[in-house]
C-alpha cells in the first residue's frame, strides 16, 4: 500500500539541536544554505546588486550607516579601516572622502617630484600629520568623483622651526606641478585612521553628529558638512574609545583613554557629546570582576555594559552631577563577540561564549538553541571576531562569521525565530542602510 | 422647511504647518560591502549576487518517515513520486530535485522549468523509482535572475520488507 510522506519545510529553518535521525520534522539540514524561513515556505534569501560605489582605494569596508540630523538632512555613510566617507549622489558624482582633513590656503610654494615644498609658517607641525597620510592640491581635487587619482601618499615629513618645511612623496606627484612664489597653491591632507586588526568601528548620533570611533583613535564627530574631527580640542578625554553608545542625552563610551582602560566607562555632558569635563559628564569603573568590558547596548531605559562574563544594568539616576548608576550586576552570561551586540525590537541580541541571547528585562536569554552546537563547532576561535547586523526590511539578524566552512551569513528571523544559513558569492564584511540610490 | 443655498469658498494654506516642516519620508535601502570595498544594494528584488547565481538550495534531514510513520522506520522503502508545492514568483524557473539514499553522498536529480510568474500556488510532480531505508532529499535553484519559494514536499513511497542483519 502506497503512502504519502509530507515534508513542510515551512515548520523549521535550521535546526541541529538533535541528531539527524530524530530532528524536529520538516526542518533542514545543515547543508541547506541561502533559504530564508518565512510565512511557512522557504524562499530565496535575498540577492545584491552589481557594485553601486566602489571604495577600493578607500580601504576595506567596516561599517554602513545612515545619518539623518534634525534639519532632515541625511546622508549615506560608510567607514572603512582607513577612512569616512559619503556617499554622493547627482551626474558623475560617486563618494567622497570626510575622513579627518586638513585644510591649508596658500601653503605649497612648489612640487617636483615626490617633493612637496611649503611656505613658511604655513603648516604647523602639531598638525597630527604623519608619513602614510594623504597629499593633494585642492586644484586638482574632484571631491565629489572619488578615487580622485591625484591623490598621494606621504612617505616623509621634513619639519623646522615648527612648522613643515617639505613633503616627500612615496611617488611622484601626478597633479599639477610647478613654482608658485607669492601665488602659493592651497593642499588638502587626509589623516588616514589606524583600526587595530579584528577590530571595528562603533558609532552613536548625539546632538546631531555622528560620532565613531575604532579604539585607536580621538572619538571623531561629523556634522553633516565638511570634514569628520575629533570631538574635542586640546587634551582629549574621549580618546581610543572601543564602544559607543547614545543613552540620556549624552555620549557614552567605554573601553577609552590614551592607554585603553578596559573597566572604564564614561559619559558626556548632558545634551553635548564634545564635553566630557562638565559636572554632568562623568565616569565610572566597573571593577567588581577581572572581566574586560565587551560592548555597549540600551535596552528600554536601561544601560548595559556588556563584560566577558557579566553584564552591568546601568539606569539614569535623576541627580544631575552623578546621572547614570550601575545597581545591578548580572553574572554568568557576558559578551563573547564584541561586535556581535544588535539593537533590535527594544533589545539587545549578542553572542555570548556559549550561546546567541536576548536581552528580557534584567536577563539574558538564549535564542540560538537551534544552531548553537553547530555554529559554535564550526566557528572555533574565530567566535570573538563574529560580527552582527540589522535588516529591518527582513526582520532578522545576520551574523557573519569566519568559519570552517569559510565566510557564512547566519541568519536569525526575530518574527519567527527561525535560523538559516547564507553563504554569498563574494567575502561581505558588513551590512548596513542608506538612503535609496538615486 | 427653509432650504440654504448660499456657500463660500476659500483656499486654506498650510505654510508653516507640519507639511513644511523638515519631517519627510526617508526610503531607505539596505547596503552590503565585501573586502574589496565594493557596495552593493541589497533587496529583494535581485536575484543573484551582483549578477552571480544565488545557489539556494534545501537539503532535508536523512529520513526514515517514521515521524510521520512509526511503523516503517525498519523497512525497506521504495520511492515513487515527488510532488513539489510551490509559490509560481518566476516564470521558467528552473528547479533541481534530488534524493540520495547514501546520506548525501551521491545524488540522483531532475530538473524542471516551472511557473509563468503569476504569484498563485501550484504543483509540480517529479518520478522515479529508488528503493532504500533513508532518504535525502533536495530542491535547489541555482540562478541569478529566478525567485523561488516551496511549501511542501510530498513523498509517495511504498514500504517493503522489515531490515534484518544477520551475523
Amino acid at each position: 500500500m502506497r503512502k504519502r510522506y509530507i515534508i513542510r519545510p515551512t515548520e523549521h529553518g535550521q535546526s541541529q539541536d538533535f541528531s539527524n535521525l530524530h530532528s524536529p520534522y520538516g526542518s533542514v539540514g545543515w547543508e541547506t544554505k541561502n533559504i530564508k524561513s518565512q510565512q511557512h515556505s522557504h524562499k530565496k534569501r535575498w540577492g545584491y546588486d552589481t557594485a553601486h560605489r566602489t571604495l577600493t582605494s578607500a580601504g576595506t569596508p567596516l561599517g554602513i550607516y545612515g545619518f539623518k540630523i534634525a534639519s532632515g538632512s541625511t546622508y549615506t555613510l560608510y567607514l572603512t579601516d582607513t577612512n569616512l566617507c559619503k556617499r554622493e549622489t547627482g551626474g558623475s558624482n560617486t563618494w567622497s572622502y570626510i575622513t579627518d582633513t586638513g585644510d591649508y590656503d596658500d601653503s605649497v610654494l612648489s612640487i617636483s617630484g615626490t617633493t612637496v615644498t611649503f611656505k613658511s609658517s604655513t603648516v604647523a607641525d602639531s598638525e597630527d600629520i604623519v608619513a602614510g597620510d594623504i597629499f593633494i592640491l585642492s586644484v586638482d581635487h574632484s571631491s565629489t568623483v572619488e578615487p580622485d587619482t591625484n591623490w598621494a601618499t606621504i612617505a616623509s615629513i621634513t619639519t623646522g622651526g615648527g612648522y613643515f618645511t617639505s613633503l616627500t612623496l612615496s611617488a611622484s606627484y601626478t597633479g599639477t606641478t610647478g613654482t608658485w612664489t607669492g601665488v602659493e597653491k592651497d593642499c588638502l591632507i587626509r589623516r588616514m585612521y589606524t583600526t587595530p586588526t579584528n577590530e571595528r568601528w562603533s558609532s552613536a548620533i548625539v546632538d546631531d553628529k555622528f560620532c565613531f570611533s575604532n579604539g585607536n583613535t580621538h572619538v571623531q564627530k561629523y556634522t553633516g558638512s565638511g570634514y569628520a574631527s575629533a570631538l574635542e580640542t586640546g587634551s582629549a578625554v574621549a580618546t581610543k574609545a572601543r564602544y559607543l553608545l547614545s543613552y540620556a542625552d549624552r555620549l557614552v563610551m567605554a573601553d577609552y583613554g590614551s592607554t585603553r582602560d578596559p573597566q572604564l566607562v564614561a559619559w558626556s555632558k548632558n545634551g553635548d557629546p564634545t564635553d566630557w569635563t562638565d559636572s554632568t559628564a562623568g565616569s565610572a569603573a566597573l571593577i567588581d570582576t577581572s572581566d574586560k568590558i565587551m560592548g555597549l547596548g540600551r535596552v528600554s531605559n536601561q544601560l548595559l555594559v556588556y563584560m566577558e562574563n557579566s553584564i552591568y544594568f546601568g539606569y539614569q539616576t535623576g541627580i544631575s552631577t552623578s546621572p547614570i548608576a550601575f545597581p545591578t550586576h548580572s553574572r554568568g552570561v557576558g559578551c563573547k563577540a564584541p561586535y556581535s551586540i544588535v539593537h533590535v525590537r527594544g533589545t539587545n541580541v549578542f553572542l555570548a561564549e556559549d550561546d546567541f541571547y536576548e536581552i528580557a528585562g534584567e536577563q539574558a536569554r538564549p535564542i540560538g538553541d537551534k544552531v548553537r552546537y553547530k555554529f559554535l563547532e564550526i566557528v572555533g576561535d574565530n567566535i570573538d571576531k563574529v560580527v552582527g547586523f540589522h535588516n529591518p526590511r527582513e526582520h532578522e539578524v545576520i551574523w557573519l562569521a569566519d568559519t570552517t566552512e569559510g565566510r557564512i551569513g547566519l541568519s536569525y528571523d526575530y518574527y519567527d525565530s527561525e535560523w538559516n544559513k547564507y553563504v554569498y558569492a563574494n567575502t561581505i564584511n558588513c551590512i548596513g542602510e542608506g538612503d535609496e540610490p538615486s | 422647511m427653509t432650504t440654504y443655498t448660499d456657500s463660500f469658498s476659500d483656499t486654506i494654506y498650510l505654510t508653516g504647518y507640519l507639511i513644511e516642516s523638515a519631517v519627510a519620508v526617508r526610503n531607505i535601502a539596505m547596503f552590503i560591502a565585501d573586502t574589496s570595498g565594493n557596495i552593493y544594494e541589497y533587496d529583494d528584488q535581485f536575484k543573484g549576487d551582483a549578477g552571480v547565481a544565488i545557489v539556494a538550495h534545501d537539503v532535508t534531514k536523512r529520513l526514515d518517515f517514521s515521524d510521520m510513520y512509526p511503523a516503517d522506520i525498519n523497512k525497506w522503502k521504495t520511492i515513487y513520486g515527488a510532488k513539489l508545492i510551490y509559490v509560481d514568483k518566476s516564470a521558467s524557473s528552473t528547479v533541481t530535485f534530488g534524493y540520495s539514499l547514501d546520506g548525501g553522498v551521491s545524488w540522483t536529480e531532475e530538473s524542471a522549468t516551472i511557473g509563468v510568474g503569476d504569484g498563485t500556488i501550484k504543483e509540480h510532480d517529479f518520478f522515479m523509482v529508488a528503493t532504500g531505508r533513508h532518504f535525502t532529499f533536495r530542491l535547489e535553484n541555482d540562478s541569478a535572475s529566478d525567485d523561488f519559494q516551496w511549501i511542501e514536499l510530498w513523498i509517495d513511497y511504498e514500504p517493503m520488507g522489515d531490515y534484518w542483519s544477520v551475523g
